[in-house]
């Protein structure tokens, strides 16, 4: 029973405060335009909340994990220590507090950068790696136009070559032509595909949010 | 006011698919052309339940009220079929997400799919985690997952960057299946020298036609391809018109 009469109520609010916004885009209508508004506060509101369902949600995970003996515990611990010492120290001094910033610029963004490292370190590696898995002539361009980009962000031995670097330099051609064409075309996809993806929600015929 | 073309163009993109939805249910189907990766994908769903082996989606962190949550949507309309059919499995399926708002879908899309089989809806739900709240600290922490719970593929079909790196060599080192999808062009481009099977720009939006999710994903597809053409018209007469100096 409890199935039934959620399903059509849940897919009803979806539907109903989708159109409303989307109405409210194309059409200039006052008590339109503030609904949709209204909606758009709510939705951000909610979002926050569900970050904070999605930080509980981290600290179940990891303590059930912790207590089954599942994975390295030093890991648990040090996901529970720091969350409690950002807790504890934003909580009480507040977000702009240098204590609270301290965590940010010498904690978080230290850890961020050196990922950044190791991200390029794999995709180098990946690259190495391209023809086991592409076999075909599209790979072979993926690492030609790879090459050409390398090649061309730094002098080379202090040098710039004039197929690299400049307004009428070959990459500056392919970039502005070859480039920008088949990003345009890649993102006309994507974004008939957006939209599609949103009309579905919007018909009710998808519906994430379990109705 | 209103927006003429822009809302011309949406109710044009409606009806068509309304029109796709009825010729579906009559019975006029369409063929699709073959993507390998929807046809591995299959197959890697059956060995996987055959081996007790678990399938990982990853919904990346598009959040609600941004413009990238496209993809996330995608990614839950393949959860709940492959949980419908993996959840008979030892392993069901886990869903990781970098958003809280996309955690709780997945863990609703879990439920409802586990209501649909008559399982429990708590045992399915509780494999929609969080598991990071930056790009790369989700990146980082889905590697865990990735590891030590029995994965053999990983779907990458969310909003992400360049950090989908990270997960792609996760998943090799495991030996799994990676596909990957995102709507981010610095993704794809990751995708495709790190991914056994890139799905480039629309290929990701034909997942849930090609995994057969329902006969709203094969008109959509369908309208999809329609406007395609219908944009590479009014494109080429612009070109033109630009050219004999009408425009």
């Amino acid at each position: 029973m409890r199935m039934t009469l959620r399903a059509p109520v849940s897919t009803a609010i979806a539907v109903l405060s989708g159109v409303i916004v989307l109405v409210g885009y194309f059409v200039e209508i006052p008590i339109l335009t503030s609904l949709r508004m209204v909606f758009l506060r709510w939705a951000f509101i909610l979002s926050a909340v569900a970050l904070v369902m999605g930080v509980l949600n981290m600290v179940f995970t990891h303590w059930r994990q912790m207590r089954q003996g599942q994975g390295n515990a030093f890991y648990h611990l040090a996901f529970f220590g720091g969350l409690v010492v950002t807790v504890v120290v934003a909580g009480w001094f507040g977000i702009s507090h240098p204590f609270s910033r301290w965590i940010y610029d010498a904690v978080l963004l230290p850890v961020e950068a050196s990922l950044m490292v190791v991200l390029a370190v794999t995709l180098t590696y990946a690259l190495t790696r391209l023809f086991p898995i592409q076999r075909s002539g599209f790979g072979l361009v993926f690492l030609a136009v790879v090459l050409l980009a390398l090649l061309s962000s730094a002098p080379i031995l202090g040098k710039q070559f004039a197929l690299l670097f400049g307004h009428d330099s070959l990459l500056n051609y392919l970039s502005r032509v070859a480039g920008v064409a088949g990003v345009r075309g890649i993102l006309l996809g994507v974004a008939l595909g957006s939209i599609a993806t949103g009309l579905r929600i919007l018909m009710g015929s998808d519906r994430p949010y379990g109705g | 006011m209103i927006q003429v073309f822009e809302t011309i163009f949406l109710l044009f993109f409606i009806g068509l698919i309304i029109v796709f939805i009825v010729l579906e249910k009559r019975g006029q189907s369409t063929f699709f052309r073959d993507l390998p990766a929807f046809r591995r994908l299959k197959r890697a769903l059956g060995l996987a339940v055959e081996e007790g082996k678990r399938i990982h989606i990853a919904l990346g962190g598009g959040s609600l009220v941004s413009e990238n949550f496209a993809s996330g949507l995608i990614g839950l309309s393949v959860l709940e079929r492959l949980a419908r059919v993996a959840a008979v499995g030892d392993r069901p399926p886990v869903a990781s997400s970098g958003e809280g708002g996309m955690m709780l879908l997945s863990q609703d899309t879990l439920k409802s799919a586990s209501r649909r089989l008559g399982l429990g809806a708590e045992m399915l739900a509780s494999q929609g985690r969080m598991t990071g709240t930056t790009p790369f600290s989700y990146a980082i922490s889905v590697q865990p997952l990735m590891r030590e719970e029995s994965v053999s593929v990983d779907l990458l079909l969310g909003s992400m960057g360049s950090e989908a790196g990270l997960m792609c060599d996760a998943s090799e080192r495991q030996g799994n299946l990676r596909i990957g999808g995102s709507e981010d062009l610095s993704a794809q481009a990751v995708y495709y020298a790190a991914t056994t099977d890139p799905l480039l720009g629309e290929e990701l939006f034909a997942a849930g036609a090609y995994l057969e999710c329902g006969t709203a994903h094969r008109a959509s597809l369908r309208a999809q391809d329609v406007m395609r053409w219908v944009l590479i018209v009014v494109l080429l007469v612009g070109v033109l018109a630009k050219g004999i100096g009408l425009l």
